[in-house]
Protein backbone atom coordinates (compact mmCIF):
# COMPACT_ATOMS: atom_id res chain seq x y z
CA UNK A 1 0.00 0.00 0.00
CA UNK A 2 1.49 3.42 -1.42
CA UNK A 3 0.11 5.22 2.11
CA UNK A 4 1.06 3.98 5.34
CA UNK A 5 -1.81 2.82 7.53
CA UNK A 6 -1.72 5.05 11.07
CA UNK A 7 -3.99 4.39 14.06
CA UNK A 8 -4.71 6.22 17.30
CA UNK A 9 -7.10 5.24 19.97
CA UNK A 10 -10.26 5.77 17.98
CA UNK A 11 -9.14 6.29 14.71
CA UNK A 12 -7.46 4.58 11.36
CA UNK A 13 -6.22 6.67 9.05
CA UNK A 14 -5.92 4.48 5.64
CA UNK A 15 -5.10 4.69 1.50
CA UNK A 16 -8.46 6.22 -0.19
CA UNK A 17 -10.36 3.71 -2.35
CA UNK A 18 -12.66 4.61 -4.79
CA UNK A 19 -15.43 4.17 -2.83
CA UNK A 20 -14.85 7.30 -0.75
CA UNK A 21 -15.29 9.07 -3.80
CA UNK A 22 -19.25 9.64 -3.59
CA UNK A 23 -19.40 10.86 0.04
CA UNK A 24 -16.18 12.79 -0.83
CA UNK A 25 -18.13 14.75 -3.95
CA UNK A 26 -21.32 15.26 -2.14
CA UNK A 27 -19.54 17.50 0.37
CA UNK A 28 -17.31 18.97 -1.74
CA UNK A 29 -20.37 20.45 -3.36
CA UNK A 30 -22.38 21.45 -0.77
CA UNK A 31 -22.05 24.03 1.70
CA UNK A 32 -20.19 22.92 4.37
CA UNK A 33 -17.42 23.14 1.93
CA UNK A 34 -17.88 26.97 1.45
CA UNK A 35 -14.52 27.03 2.95
CA UNK A 36 -12.75 24.00 1.84
CA UNK A 37 -12.37 24.95 -2.27
CA UNK A 38 -15.97 24.12 -3.00
CA UNK A 39 -16.46 22.86 -6.16
CA UNK A 40 -19.16 23.95 -9.04
CA UNK A 41 -19.70 20.06 -10.10
CA UNK A 42 -19.29 16.36 -9.71
CA UNK A 43 -15.96 16.20 -12.16
CA UNK A 44 -14.09 19.11 -10.03
CA UNK A 45 -14.77 17.49 -6.71
CA UNK A 46 -13.53 14.11 -8.47
CA UNK A 47 -10.56 16.12 -10.35
CA UNK A 48 -9.64 17.02 -6.37
CA UNK A 49 -10.29 13.59 -4.77
CA UNK A 50 -7.74 12.43 -7.62
CA UNK A 51 -4.95 14.98 -6.49
CA UNK A 52 -5.64 14.01 -2.59
CA UNK A 53 -4.45 10.51 -3.75
CA UNK A 54 -1.94 11.10 -6.33
CA UNK A 55 0.00 13.17 -4.36
CA UNK A 56 1.15 10.17 -2.70
CA UNK A 57 2.53 8.49 -5.78
CA UNK A 58 4.06 12.24 -7.04
CA UNK A 59 5.24 13.04 -3.74
CA UNK A 60 5.05 10.13 -0.99
CA UNK A 61 2.40 12.03 1.06
CA UNK A 62 -1.25 12.96 0.73
CA UNK A 63 -4.18 12.74 2.25
CA UNK A 64 -5.47 9.70 4.16
CA UNK A 65 -9.45 8.79 4.97
CA UNK A 66 -10.24 8.75 8.46
CA UNK A 67 -12.12 5.83 9.65
CA UNK A 68 -13.31 5.43 13.20
CA UNK A 69 -11.66 2.04 14.02
CA UNK A 70 -14.93 0.79 16.10
CA UNK A 71 -16.85 0.69 13.23
CA UNK A 72 -15.37 1.15 9.88
CA UNK A 73 -17.00 4.07 9.14
CA UNK A 74 -15.42 6.76 7.07
CA UNK A 75 -15.64 9.96 8.40
CA UNK A 76 -13.25 12.43 6.70
CA UNK A 77 -9.92 12.77 5.83
CA UNK A 78 -6.98 14.50 6.84
CA UNK A 79 -3.34 14.74 5.84
CA UNK A 80 -0.69 16.84 3.85
CA UNK A 81 -1.32 18.76 0.02
CA UNK A 82 1.32 20.47 -1.58
CA UNK A 83 -0.93 21.96 -4.21
CA UNK A 84 0.86 23.97 -7.41
CA UNK A 85 -0.22 27.42 -5.96
CA UNK A 86 0.97 26.43 -2.56
CA UNK A 87 3.66 28.01 -1.37
CA UNK A 88 4.33 25.19 1.99
CA UNK A 89 3.52 21.66 2.33
CA UNK A 90 -0.26 22.19 3.97
CA UNK A 91 -1.71 19.93 6.76
CA UNK A 92 -5.23 19.66 6.45
CA UNK A 93 -8.07 17.98 7.48
CA UNK A 94 -12.24 17.79 7.06
CA UNK A 95 -14.86 15.04 8.93
CA UNK A 96 -18.15 14.84 7.18
CA UNK A 97 -20.92 16.55 9.27
CA UNK A 98 -22.63 14.17 11.66
CA UNK A 99 -18.59 13.11 13.13
CA UNK A 100 -18.06 17.13 14.28
CA UNK A 101 -17.66 17.48 17.91
CA UNK A 102 -16.05 14.70 18.89
CA UNK A 103 -12.38 15.51 18.71
CA UNK A 104 -11.70 12.98 15.35
CA UNK A 105 -10.30 16.22 13.56
CA UNK A 106 -7.89 16.77 16.25
CA UNK A 107 -7.12 13.05 16.97
CA UNK A 108 -6.56 12.71 12.97
CA UNK A 109 -4.54 16.29 13.00
CA UNK A 110 -2.02 14.87 15.84
CA UNK A 111 -1.29 11.65 14.61
CA UNK A 112 -0.88 13.03 10.55
CA UNK A 113 1.53 15.74 11.80
CA UNK A 114 3.85 13.45 13.66
CA UNK A 115 3.91 11.35 11.17
CA UNK A 116 5.05 14.09 9.09
CA UNK A 117 7.46 15.10 11.48
CA UNK A 118 9.19 11.70 11.60
CA UNK A 119 9.04 10.81 7.95
CA UNK A 120 8.75 13.77 5.21
CA UNK A 121 12.14 16.06 7.00
CA UNK A 122 9.81 18.70 7.20
CA UNK A 123 10.74 21.22 10.28
CA UNK A 124 7.40 22.98 9.82
CA UNK A 125 3.92 22.62 8.29
CA UNK A 126 1.09 25.43 7.72
CA UNK A 127 -2.99 25.20 7.40
CA UNK A 128 -4.31 27.47 5.42
CA UNK A 129 -7.78 28.63 6.17
CA UNK A 130 -10.16 30.98 5.48
CA UNK A 131 -11.01 33.65 7.92
CA UNK A 132 -14.86 32.83 8.84
CA UNK A 133 -14.09 29.10 9.06
CA UNK A 134 -14.14 29.24 13.17
CA UNK A 135 -14.03 25.66 13.98
CA UNK A 136 -11.12 25.12 11.71
CA UNK A 137 -9.07 28.07 13.05
CA UNK A 138 -10.28 26.68 16.89
CA UNK A 139 -8.41 23.55 15.85
CA UNK A 140 -5.49 24.59 14.46
CA UNK A 141 -5.33 26.89 17.97
CA UNK A 142 -5.65 23.59 19.72
CA UNK A 143 -3.09 22.18 17.48
CA UNK A 144 -0.96 24.65 19.02
CA UNK A 145 -0.44 26.68 15.67
CA UNK A 146 -0.42 30.52 15.26
CA UNK A 147 -1.22 32.94 12.53
CA UNK A 148 2.04 33.82 10.76
CA UNK A 149 1.29 36.99 9.10
CA UNK A 150 4.71 37.16 7.76
CA UNK A 151 4.22 33.74 5.62
CA UNK A 152 2.78 33.54 1.78
CA UNK A 153 -0.36 32.76 1.61
CA UNK A 154 -1.34 30.86 -1.11
CA UNK A 155 -4.50 33.26 -2.11
CA UNK A 156 -5.62 36.88 -0.84
CA UNK A 157 -7.48 36.37 2.23
CA UNK A 158 -6.55 33.31 2.98
CA UNK A 159 -4.65 33.02 7.16
CA UNK A 160 -1.55 30.48 7.53
CA UNK A 161 -1.67 29.40 10.41
CA UNK A 162 2.31 27.46 11.65
CA UNK A 163 1.77 24.76 13.23
CA UNK A 164 4.70 24.16 16.45
CA UNK A 165 8.17 22.83 14.79
CA UNK A 166 8.93 18.87 15.48
CA UNK A 167 10.82 19.38 18.42
CA UNK A 168 7.74 21.44 19.82
CA UNK A 169 4.99 19.22 19.23
CA UNK A 170 3.12 17.47 22.29
CA UNK B 1 12.40 26.08 -14.50
CA UNK B 2 10.71 24.27 -12.31
CA UNK B 3 9.15 25.65 -9.37
CA UNK B 4 9.75 24.97 -5.33
CA UNK B 5 6.30 23.00 -5.23
CA UNK B 6 7.60 20.91 -8.46
CA UNK B 7 10.84 19.69 -6.60
CA UNK B 8 10.81 15.80 -5.98
CA UNK B 9 10.66 14.69 -2.89
CA UNK B 10 13.50 12.93 -0.69
CA UNK B 11 14.63 11.15 2.43
CA UNK B 12 11.80 8.34 3.32
CA UNK B 13 8.75 10.36 1.80
CA UNK B 14 11.22 9.32 -1.61
CA UNK B 15 11.68 5.73 -0.88
CA UNK B 16 7.44 5.53 -0.69
CA UNK B 17 7.74 7.36 -4.06
CA UNK B 18 10.21 4.43 -5.47
CA UNK B 19 7.68 1.73 -3.75
CA UNK B 20 4.73 2.98 -5.74
CA UNK B 21 7.04 2.79 -8.88
CA UNK B 22 8.14 -0.65 -8.27
CA UNK B 23 3.89 -1.30 -8.64
CA UNK B 24 3.86 -0.43 -11.88
CA UNK B 25 5.16 -2.39 -14.66
CA UNK B 26 7.62 -1.61 -17.02
CA UNK B 27 7.18 -1.74 -20.41
CA UNK B 28 9.95 -2.16 -23.15
CA UNK B 29 10.34 -1.48 -26.81
CA UNK B 30 12.51 -1.11 -29.46
CA UNK B 31 13.41 2.05 -29.11
CA UNK B 32 11.03 3.34 -25.41
CA UNK B 33 10.47 2.38 -22.07
CA UNK B 34 7.82 2.73 -20.10
CA UNK B 35 7.50 3.24 -17.06
CA UNK B 36 5.56 5.23 -13.72
CA UNK B 37 4.91 8.47 -13.74
CA UNK B 38 6.83 10.65 -11.66
CA UNK B 39 6.44 14.43 -10.76
CA UNK B 40 9.29 15.31 -12.89
CA UNK B 41 6.55 14.06 -15.86
CA UNK B 42 4.20 17.23 -15.28
CA UNK B 43 6.40 19.27 -17.38
CA UNK B 44 6.72 16.97 -20.07
CA UNK B 45 3.06 16.83 -19.84
CA UNK B 46 2.75 20.30 -19.93
CA UNK B 47 5.18 20.36 -23.22
CA UNK B 48 2.80 17.89 -24.81
CA UNK B 49 0.24 20.28 -24.72
CA UNK B 50 1.63 22.80 -26.33
CA UNK B 51 -0.27 25.79 -24.63
CA UNK B 52 -3.49 23.83 -25.14
CA UNK B 53 -4.09 22.72 -22.01
CA UNK B 54 -5.77 25.54 -20.07
CA UNK B 55 -4.59 27.25 -16.76
CA UNK B 56 -1.45 25.27 -14.82
CA UNK B 57 -3.39 24.71 -12.24
CA UNK B 58 -6.29 23.23 -14.51
CA UNK B 59 -3.12 20.86 -16.02
CA UNK B 60 -2.02 20.03 -12.47
CA UNK B 61 -5.20 18.91 -11.38
CA UNK B 62 -6.00 17.13 -14.79
CA UNK B 63 -2.49 15.24 -14.42
CA UNK B 64 -3.37 14.18 -11.37
CA UNK B 65 -6.90 12.73 -12.10
CA UNK B 66 -4.25 10.42 -14.54
CA UNK B 67 -1.74 9.58 -11.92
CA UNK B 68 -4.20 8.50 -9.26
CA UNK B 69 -5.68 5.92 -11.92
CA UNK B 70 -2.83 3.83 -10.65
CA UNK B 71 -3.64 3.15 -6.72
CA UNK B 72 -7.82 4.12 -7.10
CA UNK B 73 -7.86 1.09 -10.07
CA UNK B 74 -4.96 -0.77 -10.66
CA UNK B 75 -4.18 0.96 -13.98
CA UNK B 76 -3.40 4.32 -15.00
CA UNK B 77 -0.89 6.33 -16.96
CA UNK B 78 3.02 5.47 -18.43
CA UNK B 79 5.65 8.04 -18.82
CA UNK B 80 7.28 7.56 -22.02
CA UNK B 81 11.08 7.53 -21.92
CA UNK B 82 13.76 7.01 -25.25
CA UNK B 83 15.94 4.15 -23.97
CA UNK B 84 18.78 6.01 -22.61
CA UNK B 85 17.31 9.00 -22.62
CA UNK B 86 14.83 11.92 -22.22
CA UNK B 87 11.28 11.76 -21.47
CA UNK B 88 9.35 12.14 -24.56
CA UNK B 89 5.35 11.74 -23.47
CA UNK B 90 2.86 10.46 -21.20
CA UNK B 91 0.65 7.73 -22.44
CA UNK B 92 -2.77 7.42 -20.21
CA UNK B 93 -5.06 5.13 -19.42
CA UNK B 94 -7.72 6.75 -17.27
CA UNK B 95 -11.38 6.13 -16.89
CA UNK B 96 -12.21 9.75 -16.74
CA UNK B 97 -14.89 11.35 -14.93
CA UNK B 98 -18.45 11.25 -17.10
CA UNK B 99 -16.78 9.01 -19.71
CA UNK B 100 -18.51 5.42 -20.26
CA UNK B 101 -15.10 3.03 -20.31
CA UNK B 102 -11.59 3.39 -19.49
CA UNK B 103 -9.55 5.05 -22.74
CA UNK B 104 -5.90 5.04 -23.82
CA UNK B 105 -4.09 7.82 -25.16
CA UNK B 106 -1.25 9.48 -26.22
CA UNK B 107 0.75 12.52 -25.90
CA UNK B 108 4.07 13.39 -27.29
CA UNK B 109 6.54 16.75 -26.74
CA UNK B 110 6.78 18.35 -30.57
CA UNK B 111 10.32 17.22 -31.33
CA UNK B 112 9.16 13.61 -30.45
CA UNK B 113 6.44 13.35 -33.23
CA UNK B 114 6.46 12.09 -36.78
CA UNK B 115 8.71 9.01 -35.54
CA UNK B 116 6.35 6.27 -34.94
CA UNK B 117 6.85 7.11 -31.16
CA UNK B 118 3.12 6.95 -30.07
CA UNK B 119 2.35 3.74 -32.22
CA UNK B 120 5.30 1.96 -30.32
CA UNK B 121 4.42 2.86 -26.77
CA UNK B 122 0.47 2.60 -27.01
CA UNK B 123 1.23 -1.14 -29.27
CA UNK B 124 3.06 -2.19 -25.96
CA UNK B 125 0.49 -1.02 -23.57
CA UNK B 126 -2.20 -2.35 -25.53
CA UNK B 127 -0.32 -5.78 -24.95
CA UNK B 128 0.05 -5.29 -21.54
CA UNK B 129 -3.72 -3.97 -20.96
CA UNK B 130 -5.41 -6.77 -23.22
CA UNK B 131 -2.89 -9.22 -22.16
CA UNK B 132 -2.02 -9.81 -18.03
CA UNK B 133 -3.54 -7.20 -17.16
CA UNK B 134 -6.92 -8.70 -17.91
CA UNK B 135 -8.68 -5.61 -19.96
CA UNK B 136 -11.37 -7.52 -22.38
CA UNK B 137 -11.50 -4.21 -24.58
CA UNK B 138 -10.35 -0.45 -24.33
CA UNK B 139 -10.94 2.33 -26.51
CA UNK B 140 -9.61 5.72 -27.52
CA UNK B 141 -11.99 9.12 -27.30
CA UNK B 142 -10.39 10.67 -30.29
CA UNK B 143 -11.25 14.54 -31.62
CA UNK B 144 -12.65 13.94 -35.38
CA UNK B 145 -10.25 16.47 -36.49
CA UNK B 146 -7.23 14.86 -35.10
CA UNK B 147 -6.32 13.37 -37.88
CA UNK B 148 -2.93 12.39 -36.55
CA UNK B 149 -4.31 10.54 -33.43
CA UNK B 150 -6.78 9.19 -35.64
CA UNK B 151 -3.90 7.41 -38.25
CA UNK B 152 -2.18 6.20 -34.57
CA UNK B 153 -5.80 4.17 -33.78
CA UNK B 154 -5.86 3.13 -37.23
CA UNK B 155 -2.62 2.05 -37.38
CA UNK B 156 -3.43 0.19 -33.53
CA UNK B 157 -5.68 -2.16 -35.12
CA UNK B 158 -8.31 -0.24 -33.63
CA UNK B 159 -11.61 -0.23 -34.84
CA UNK B 160 -13.94 2.84 -35.23
CA UNK B 161 -17.66 2.32 -34.00
CA UNK B 162 -20.60 4.17 -33.74
CA UNK B 163 -22.06 3.81 -30.32
CA UNK B 164 -18.75 4.41 -28.30
CA UNK B 165 -21.49 6.31 -26.04
CA UNK B 166 -18.74 9.18 -24.92
CA UNK B 167 -20.58 12.54 -23.73
CA UNK B 168 -18.92 15.29 -26.43
CA UNK B 169 -20.39 15.85 -29.56
CA UNK B 170 -17.18 15.16 -32.71
CA UNK B 171 -15.14 12.21 -30.52
CA UNK B 172 -14.79 9.20 -32.03
CA UNK B 173 -14.57 5.92 -30.47
CA UNK B 174 -11.48 3.49 -31.18
CA UNK B 175 -12.43 0.03 -29.98
CA UNK B 176 -9.11 -2.36 -29.48
CA UNK B 177 -10.41 -5.91 -27.90
CA UNK B 178 -8.17 -9.26 -26.53
CA UNK B 179 -7.48 -11.55 -29.44
CA UNK B 180 -8.46 -15.04 -28.51
CA UNK B 181 -5.87 -17.13 -28.03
Amino acid sequence: MIAPTLTTARLTLRMHTAADFAPYADLFMSDRAKYMGKTADRKAAWNLFCSDVAEWTLFGHGYWAIDLTETGAFMGQVGFAKRSHFPEVELGWFLFEEYGGKGYAEEAAIAARSWAYDNLGLDSLVSYIEPGNTRSIALAERLGAHQDAAATPPAKDVLVYRHPASEARR
Amino acid sequence: MTAPWQHPSTGLAADRVTAFAALVPVLETPRLRLRAPRIEDFEVYRACLNDTGGAPADIWLDFNQMVASWPLRGFGPWAIDTIGSDTVGLLPVDHEFGDPEPEIGWFLTPVARGQGLATEAARAALSALLGPMGFDSIVSYIDVDNIASRAVAERLGGTQVTNGGHPAKDVLTHRYERVAQ
